[in-house]
């Protein structure tokens, strides 16, 4: 595995990447992706998670479902960086005729399932994990939510699924920024906490700092032993919207805000400190 | 592949013959499985002791069995989905869109219930709609079963070339159209040859267009179109070539259904022949009886297609 310091540059690089293609395309959500950028390295570059270009096409592969798909950037940067597909493409992201969509779509390299739509991966996610069950294949399934998109009634079907079915080879990671499009999520969620409303469903929870790659790493290794247990584990990672770049931090006004000429020259400052 | 024929085995309910060829598939590839929410049939029994692995009931939750199905789906597996229609296609609407269309997924929905096969349970049950809106979803197939012949070999058609598929069916007896030489991947049959006039029809409604047209002693012919999407443009062009008028009789609102699927036909390709078409107003029905008492009351029993036909008939438009 990658020294943490380099995992960290890996993870400012991605930001970076944010930045230019939203800058060159006048487009994209910068706030989710900054806050799931360590998760995203912890995901692909760890070394846990048994998922790379080469082993693509393996059924016995884990799978990684980015189901916030409106922070693709995120995950193009990431994707690009892993050798799926050319570092050039970036540059081409907003452009005419360019494979890289405001969502990603799973005719692009890399991309498991396609997103946009939300509420729609955990579901999606816990067939592959029940597919492992029926295969005896011991790949496990990891979905990356947003903890705006946990509004969707559609997760807490595929919740309540996951526990029925002992999907224990289903990972759920909740970029939990408490930011939406328009507000703190606070104020549509209810007052009962994410933890708690996956453990009364009957999953296992764990609850860590979604910024730091140790912890997120820490969490992965720990998802690795579910398979012994009975239940469908979600990591609750408490993140940043807009992590990175003090301005733009928990505020959803950078949901999908473009940054203008000084504002982007202030970004890279800040995400070069 | 140039044929599928319907296998010989005779059923007394249109979702025994579904399910029983189901099973009979499945038994034979350990990769087919069947979700369904929380919808039974006598012989999901069989799933069950038979081959227990291949049936899951994802509970009252639609919109989830949709996603797991693509995830199975993408995972190797061959899943067939089952509810109730209406349930089965608008209530996870977008599932099917993102889930199954945009990623090119070939699941096949199975729905039970169409028009007001469930009549009397109200205007949540009653799927009027769900042909208009499955239609507009890329690359979906969609099958009507008119009896118990044809819907024996939908499944088989799903299985064995697959795509995204909607297949639709009523629950109960309807006697058989179709004998076991018709290929059913024609995606229709000239049920009855009629001289200048042709009612066309899908799913049970095919029945009744049967009954109406033998009034008219040979001059009124019946087309049932049991494969909507994609339209079989060839041979539905040569049916209609001896037609001069078209009746459209169809359980579903008037606008959105078989009616506009066929105009459409004709529009594209430039066919001006005399059209009417007969089938549900732009409302919700509150209207609570057997299906007898249901269409009459919304206007499409045989009396009542009887004197909107012959008034078509009589009329010279051309």
């Amino acid at each position: 595995m990658l020294k943490l310091s380099s995992l960290k540059d890996i993870a400012r690089n991605i930001r970076l990447n944010c930045l230019k293609m939203q800058r060159l395309a006048h487009k994209g959500h910068l706030g989710g992706a900054f806050s799931v950028a360590e998760i995203l390295v912890s995901l692909y570059y760890s070394g846990i998670v048994n998922i790379s270009v080469k082993n693509f096409k393996d059924p016995k592969r884990d799978r990684i479902i980015f189901s916030k798909g409106h922070a693709g950037l995120a995950l193009y940067a990431t994707l690009a960086d892993r050798g799926f597909f050319p570092k050039a493409e970036l540059e081409r992201y907003g452009q005419n005729g360019t494979f890289l969509g405001g969502h990603p779509d799973n005719l692009i390299p890399g991309v498991e399932v396609s997103s946009g739509s939300l509420g729609h991966g955990l579901g999606i996610g816990a067939g592959m994990a029940l597919a492992a069950k029926l295969n005896n294949h011991e790949y496990l399934t990891y979905v990356i939510l947003g903890d705006g998109e946990c509004t969707e009634g559609s997760i807490w079907e595929a919740v309540t699924f996951a526990t029925a079915q002992n999907l224990n080879n289903l990972v759920a990671i909740v970029d939990n920024n408490q930011v939406a499009a328009t507000s703190k999520t606070q104020k549509f969620v209810g007052s009962s906490s994410l933890e708690n409303k996956w453990k009364s469903f009957g999953w296992d929870s764990l609850s860590i700092d979604g910024n730091n790659i140790s912890a997120v790493i820490n969490a992965l290794k720990k998802s690795k032993n579910y398979p012994r247990g009975k239940k469908p584990l979600a990591i609750i990672a408490s993140t940043i919207k807009g992590k990175g770049v003090p301005f733009m931090e928990n505020d959803p006004k950078w949901h999908h805000g473009v940054l203008n000429d000084a504002q982007y020259e202030l970004a890279i400052k800040e995400l070069n400190k | 592949m140039n044929k599928i024929l319907a296998p010989k085995q005779q059923y007394m309910d249109m979702r025994d013959t579904f399910f029983e060829e189901l099973f009979q598939i499945a038994s034979y590839d350990p990769d087919v499985i069947l979700l369904m929410a929380d919808q039974g049939a006598q012989t999901m029994k069989k799933f069950e002791d038979k081959i227990p692995n291949q049936l899951i009931n994802v509970g009252i939750a639609e919109q989830n069995m949709i996603s797991v199905a693509a995830g199975l789906t993408l995972s190797g597996k061959k899943v067939f989905v089952h509810a109730i229609a209406n349930f089965t296609t608008l209530r996870c609407y977008e599932q099917i869109k993102v889930d199954l269309s945009i990623m090119n997924l070939p699941v096949t929905i199975a729905g039970v219930g169409a028009g007001f096969c469930y009549g009397s349970d109200g205007p949540t049950h009653h799927a009027n709609q769900d042909i208009a809106a499955m239609r507009v979803i890329p690359g979906i197939r969609i099958l009507n079963a008119s009896d118990s012949p044809s819907l024996s070999t939908f499944p088989h058609i799903a299985y064995q070339i697959p795509k995204l598929t909607y297949i639709r069916f009523d629950k109960g007896h309807f006697p058989s159209l179709y004998n076991t030489n018709h290929n059913f991947l024609d995606g229709m049959g000239e049920i009855i040859q009629g001289e200048d006039s042709v009612i066309i029809s899908t799913g049970i409604m095919v029945h009744q267009a049967s009954a109406i047209a033998n009034q008219y002693n040979g001059k009124v012919g019946v087309i049932d179109i049991y494969q909507l999407k994609p339209l079989n443009e060839k041979k539905l062009h040569k049916l209609l070539s001896s037609y001069k008028k078209i009746i459209i009789l169809e359980e579903n609102i008037a606008y959105g259904g078989l009616a506009t699927i066929v105009a459409d036909f004709l529009a594209d390709h430039f066919l001006n022949k005399d059209f009417l078409r007969i089938g549900l107003l732009d409302e919700n029905t509150f209207i609570y009886g057997d299906r007898d008492y249901m269409h009459k009351k919304v206007g499409i029993s045989n009396s009542q297609v009887i004197k909107k036909v012959n008034k078509f008939l009589n009329e010279n438009k051309i």
